[in-house]
């Protein structure tokens, strides 16, 4: 020790030394690692310690499976698909002659008329089948029965109900009335 | 007293208006056959035989009388007089 005291020339190279050794551990610490091109930091010091390799190829496969995932979250469809379908309300026959028998909307001789048109329709029918010309004048005969479809309509404007439930009962009324009878 | 009958008067008028009178019934019938005629008929005529069948003569607003007949069978014709 007395040595030391006597030489400061020694003291100082002695505290030189040791600030050096102390700079290359901070350098050894604060290290930066090189890979293919690019730095990456080290985020702590075991990271510092014990390096793993970073790599631009996996970096730009995470980055393609991350688009892939919100592209697949975008156009997502749902599990589940319900298909509605707006089916006619099931109407019996009987039940509609009821309530067109029963209606105050259509006065008794206006209900007689209407019955005389589907009557002489039925009969229309008939002869057209007899003589096997149905298929050939089916168009004219359904504008027929449209146009008396919709006289009775506008007859019924002040039982809307009625009225709706004809409209959406139209095509099983066309069936009975040329259904063939056999 | 007097609120109540016009609140049972409000309640029952759109019923009483849903019912058709003879006259339009008339008048409806009329057109139907394709005569022209205006919602409601006058001078009324009404005669039926001892065979069920029933004879209406009714005159539509334009002028025109028609006549109406309605046979056993509930067979509705339409014919017009003048």
């Amino acid at each position: 020790m007395k040595f030391l005291k006597r030489s400061p020339l020694v003291m100082l190279l002695l505290s030189l030394c040791l600030f050096a050794l102390s700079l290359a551990g901070c350098a050894k610490s604060k290290g930066v690692l090189v890979g293919e091109g690019r730095v990456v930091e080290p985020y702590g010091m075991e990271q510092a310690i014990e390096p793993k390799p970073v790599y631009v190829g996996e970096i730009e496969s995470s980055k393609k499976k991350l688009v892939e995932e919100n592209s697949s979250v975008a156009t997502m469809k749902p599990a589940v698909t319900q298909k509605i379908e707006v089916k006619p309300p099931e109407i019996s026959m009987e039940q509609l002659i009821e309530r067109l028998k029963m209606t105050e909307s259509i006065g008794f001789l206006t209900k007689l008329a209407i019955r005389s048109d589907v009557l002489d329709f039925k009969q229309s029918v008939e002869s057209h089948r007899k003589r096997g010309v149905f298929e050939a004048n089916a168009k004219m005969l359904r504008e027929y029965f449209n146009g008396l479809l919709l006289k009775i309509l506008a007859l019924l404007e002040r039982d809307p109900t009625l009225s709706r439930d004809i409209h959406l009962a139209r095509e099983s009324i066309w069936k009975s009335l040329v259904e063939a009878k056999s | 007293m007097k609120v109540l009958f016009v609140i049972v008067a409000v309640l029952f008028l759109p019923i009483q208006a849903q019912a058709v009178t003879p006259a339009e019934d008339i008048a409806t019938t009329i057109m139907l056959r394709g005569h022209p005629c205006g919602s409601a008929v006058t001078q009324i005529q009404e005669q039926s035989d001892s065979a069920g069948n029933r004879t209406i003569r009714a005159t539509c607003p334009n002028g025109y009388r028609y006549q109406v007949d309605v046979s056993s069978e509930g067979r509705v014709s339409v014919k017009r007089l003048n």
